[in-house]
């Protein structure tokens, strides 16, 4: 089954950057998925990470459980997570669980590049 | 917003269930049925007209409430079922989720601080809070046997049209309602203003005579009292009068006497004053009552006038008045009635046929939740409309349909599950074919297979008998599908098992035969033909098991022969064990450079275009005569060409294989260069005799056996001696000579039809006649004769009549019999006593 891709690279331009592009959706059938790999992101001690939900047309609780749950770890190593590219389904949906108050969000790619990582 | 709408708003604020379209969906509680259930709940969002945010909204709350119940109501068990029940209104989404699992308390589930979540890396239960956020209202009830969740989800817009019925939004019987009233309310309008018109009509002219009769009374009875001045009675008479049911609607009455004086008034103020005439109003002329159109102070009315007589004497006037007013008070009262009834009967007729309109129609509306209930993939729909009427053999109709679509449904599954099955049967069998051509020296060899659209039943086959014999198999499973790929894998793996190691292609057949004729099913057959080539020896043997021929295409004479050595198609069930090697002959060839040898399936000979003609054999001689230049690959090739510009577009209905294999370079050169090799490798090269014989594959006795003609002979002592092979077959064009002689003369013996050939043709053409002797106990017509050269109806009778002929012409069956020839290792058999001119072997 694949419902879910997660591609993983470094930003051409800021190296200490980690990109992870998701193709499809996030439920409880494929957060496991996600989660892995997001983990072994974290695993490799990359804490800048980007994660482009350009593609992803759903998420469920148990997807956006994963951003939260790390959200503190990621922040004590001086890193972050913003969200790129979400749909307005996925917008609306963020912005009722009232998440972006804990994350920032971005259009896109390159704005979360430039003002995603800076020290509030 | 129209009206239906506002309604609809207002009735969803009372604690009533507004109507709603249903959906209904029950999965087993797994994950992967959360797809399913996404699917559902897309379809139904569309068919609510949802926007696509109020679409992702509601999948999202009804996935999470579906992976909690799989998850934590059923803890992951298998079994478990979730029914899903959405109901559209006009303004919102109802959605009941039911499941049979553990209930949770709802009532402590409290939003999460999600602050708290972040500092304690918490991930889960996220899922109420956002059911909670998503939806407009959320009830969860646990009962004894179920839970459920139900989620409300307010519209945006009114969902679209149930059916695509023509006229907006309105149900059929409230547009059958609507109709039906306006129709109604026209006819008691019309009706209305008739029966107004009418009555007032009536009314008018009733009061009309009403007032005459009456004035006429008083002016009768007044007179005489008018004469005798009785002013008291008069007035008594006019209180009377005006008091009466009749009178009533008197504005006044009053008499004067001649001189303009009032006798008697109904007004008493104006009793005494002088009688002043009103215009328009003109003193009584002959008897009768008259009446004038008059202004009143009081509005118009009409004056109605009676002269009073006594004893012929005119004696005064009487005047009585009608307002208009009072009229209109009357008519009114009439329009009244007449007012209350229509609207009466309105209301009754509208209500009543908005009540019969649902009666009739609730047949019409089961039929189309039964209609859209299938139309979400529900195939057990069935309709209950008890009615004898057009309705209740439309929900027949739609039964029957249903449960055809669902019949025709597993018919179909049945038939993808034998394409499956045909498709498990193909790849099968591409397995078993070949991967790469064989490189045997001396010999060029070039195959070809396609496959039918459906699975055929051909199979062929290369392997090493020994490191410079390969032996070539084709076959023909008379079985398609997977039982035909079953029996060829059979056969495959029992001729890669005995092929190894045996030189005798029908020992191999023999044994072959041995193994599966047991396992295979009853009715099913094999043909097949075996070839072995040995590359050292150049020699060639080769055994039919009821196959096709093969042919041999002698490359100097360019003549054609078909080879077709006697043999029982594999696995029939033969009376006696050893018939069938008792009935197979092993033969013998030799090739010359540019001969060829075509091995086929009767899928090319039977190949048919879109006239149903077939390819036949003598296209495929003709192809074979007309290329002598081109190698067995090429040869193929071109065959396939033709045979696909042939054919031209009409469908492959057997598999088509073909296997030409081609001399090289003559057989002595290869056995001499074999030798020489190996001399020179002791020789020249100095290697032991043991090394040289193991690298070359022989055994020492045999290079000892070279090692002493090269010693006595040098290196022409090296060259092969033996006489070459005839082919043991008539020509193909003789065959057919042979054939029309024994059916002109059955007397003629062979010998003589061979002195006949010979004498049409030039001497040296002169066949011999142990071949033609051979050919006819063949053709099995040495008495009759058998022109089909159809190789199905050659084999079949073939297979009924063989036993007996073999018994009375074979001659006693050569001592080699099973182990036959010396097959093992390095001996030749072209060397053995066998012989140089005996080709066939019984075995």
């Amino acid at each position: 089954m694949e419902n879910i891709t997660v591609n993983i690279s470094e930003h051409p331009q800021n190296r200490d950057i980690t990109l992870l592009a998701v193709k499809g959706f996030i439920d409880t059938t494929t957060a496991p998925e996600f989660e892995k790999k997001f983990l072994s992101v974290l695993g490799e001690k990359k804490f800048k990470l980007v994660v482009d939900l350009k593609d992803v047309n759903y998420i469920s609780s148990a997807g956006w459980g994963i951003f939260i749950s790390e959200i503190k770890r990621i922040r004590n190593q001086k890193g972050d997570l913003v969200l790129v590219g979400m749909n307005p389904e996925v917008s609306e949906v963020f912005e009722l669980l009232e998440f972006n108050t804990i994350l920032k969000s971005f259009p896109n790619v390159e704005a979360a590049v430039k003002k995603g990582f800076e020290k509030p | 917003m129209n009206l239906f709408q506002l309604l609809a708003r207002i009735t969803s604020h009372l604690p009533l269930e507004p109507k709603r379209r249903n959906y209904r969906l029950e999965v087993e509680a797994k994950d992967i049925e959360l797809l399913t259930i996404k699917d559902f709940v897309q379809r139904v969002c569309d068919a609510a007209g949802c926007t696509s945010k109020e679409t992702s909204n509601i999948k999202l709350a009804i996935d999470e409430a579906c992976s909690n119940i799989i998850r934590h109501a059923y803890k992951g068990k298998e079994g478990g079922k979730i029914t899903l029940e959405m109901g559209i209104s006009f303004t919102d989404l109802k959605t009941k989720i039911i499941d049979y699992g553990t209930p949770f308390d709802f009532q402590s589930i409290k939003d999460p601080d999600l602050n708290h979540y972040v500092d304690i890396g918490r991930k889960g239960g996220l899922g109420i809070w956002l059911i909670k956020k998503v939806m407009n209202k959320v009830q969860y009830k646990a009962y004894a046997d179920r839970n459920e969740l139900i989620l409300y989800r307010r519209l945006s817009k009114a969902p679209p049209v149930e059916l695509g019925l023509k006229g907006g939004r309105y149900s059929l019987s409230t547009k059958f309602s609507l109709g039906s009233a306006a129709l109604i309310l026209l006819l008691t309008l019309s009706a209305y203003f008739y029966l107004v018109n009418r009555q007032q009509t009536f009314v008018l002219r009733q009061q009309r005579e009403d007032v005459t009769t009456l004035l006429t009374a008083v002016a009768s009875e007044a007179g005489s009292q008018v004469a005798l001045k009785n002013d008291l009675e008069l007035d008594r008479l006019i209180r009377q009068v005006t008091k009466s049911d009749r009178g009533k609607i008197l504005s006044y009455l009053f008499m004067v006497g001649p001189e303009g004086k009032y006798l008697a008034n109904s007004d008493l103020t104006e009793l005494f004053k002088p009688y002043v005439r009103p215009p328009g109003v003109e003193p009584c002329r002959g008897p009768g009552v008259q009446a004038f159109r008059i202004q009143s102070p009081h509005g118009p009315l009409t004056d109605y006038a009676s002269p009073l007589y006594f004893q012929g004497q005119r004696v005064g006037e009487v005047h009585a008045g009608v307002s208009d007013a009072s009229l209109r008070q009357l008519t009114d009262r009439v329009q009244n009635d007449i007012q209350r009834l229509m609207v009466g009967i309105a209301l009754i007729s509208i209500l009543g046929l908005y009540l019969l309109s649902r009666i009739f129609i609730k047949p019409f509306q089961k039929i189309l939740e039964g209609v859209q209930a299938m139309s979400l993939g529900d195939l057990n729909t069935k309709i209950e409309v008890d009615s004898q009427d057009e309705f209740g053999q439309l929900a027949k109709i739609f039964n029957d349909m249903t449960s055809k679509i669902q019949e025709s449904q597993v018919g179909l599954m049945e038939q993808e599950r034998i394409q499956k099955e045909m498709q498990v049967a193909q790849e099968i069998q591409h397995t078993l074919l070949p991967a790469e051509f064989p490189q045997i020296e001396g010999y060029e060899i070039g195959a070809t297979y396609r496959a039918a659209k459906e699975v055929g039943g051909d199979y062929y086959d290369f392997f090493w008998v020994d490191p410079t014999t390969l032996g070539i198999v084709v076959a023909d499973v008379s079985g398609k599908g997977v039982p035909g790929s079953m029996v060829m894998t059979m056969i495959r793996t029992a001729m890669r098992l005995e092929a190894r190691g045996n030189k005798s292609a029908s020992d191999v057949l023999a044994k072959v035969n041995q193994h599966v004729t047991s396992d295979m099913k009853r009715g099913m057959f094999v043909t097949m033909f075996y070839i072995i080539l040995d590359s050292r020896n150049r020699s060639i043997n080769f055994a039919s098991a009821g196959h096709n021929p093969m042919i041999l295409y002698r490359g100097k004479t360019r003549e054609v022969y078909f080879l077709k050595p006697k043999g029982f198609p594999v696995g029939i069930d033969l009376p006696e064990e050893d018939m069938f090697i008792k009935n197979m002959t092993l033969q013998r060839v030799s090739l010359e450079k540019n001969d060829m040898l075509v091995i086929y399936t009767d899928g090319i000979t039977e190949a048919m275009n879109l006239q149903k003609e077939q390819f036949g054999e003598e296209r495929l001689i003709q192809l074979i005569k007309e290329n002598p230049e081109l190698t067995p690959a090429e040869f193929v090739e071109k065959l396939n060409e033709a045979i696909a510009q042939f054919t031209r577009g009409a469908e492959q209905h057997d598999d088509i294989t073909v296997v030409a294999i081609k001399e090289k370079m003559k057989a002595e050169q290869v056995q001499f260069k074999f030798r020489k090799k190996l001399i020179d490798l002791v020789e020249k090269k100095g290697l032991t005799v043991a090394a040289a014989c193991r690298q070359m594959n022989i055994s020492p006795k045999t290079y000892y056996r070279y090692k002493k003609l090269f010693d006595e002979k040098g290196k022409e002592g090296l060259k092969p001696t033996r006489a070459k092979r005839e082919i043991q077959e008539l020509p193909q064009p003789q065959q057919q000579a042979v054939l029309d002689l024994a059916g002109e003369h059955p007397e003629y013996s062979p010998r003589q039809i061979a002195d006949e050939i010979g004498k049409m043709a030039a001497p040296s053409q002169k066949p011999d006649p142990r071949l033609v002797l051979a050919f006819l106990k063949r053709k099995g017509l040495l008495a009759s004769q058998d022109k089909d050269r159809n190789p199905e109806s050659r084999r079949a009778p073939k297979v009924r009549r063989a036993p007996k002929t073999r018994k009375a012409r074979e001659a006693p069956p050569a001592p080699a019999s099973q182990e036959g020839h010396p097959a093992a290792g390095e001996n030749e058999p072209q060397e053995s006593p066998a012989g140089n001119a005996v080709d066939s072997v019984s075995s």
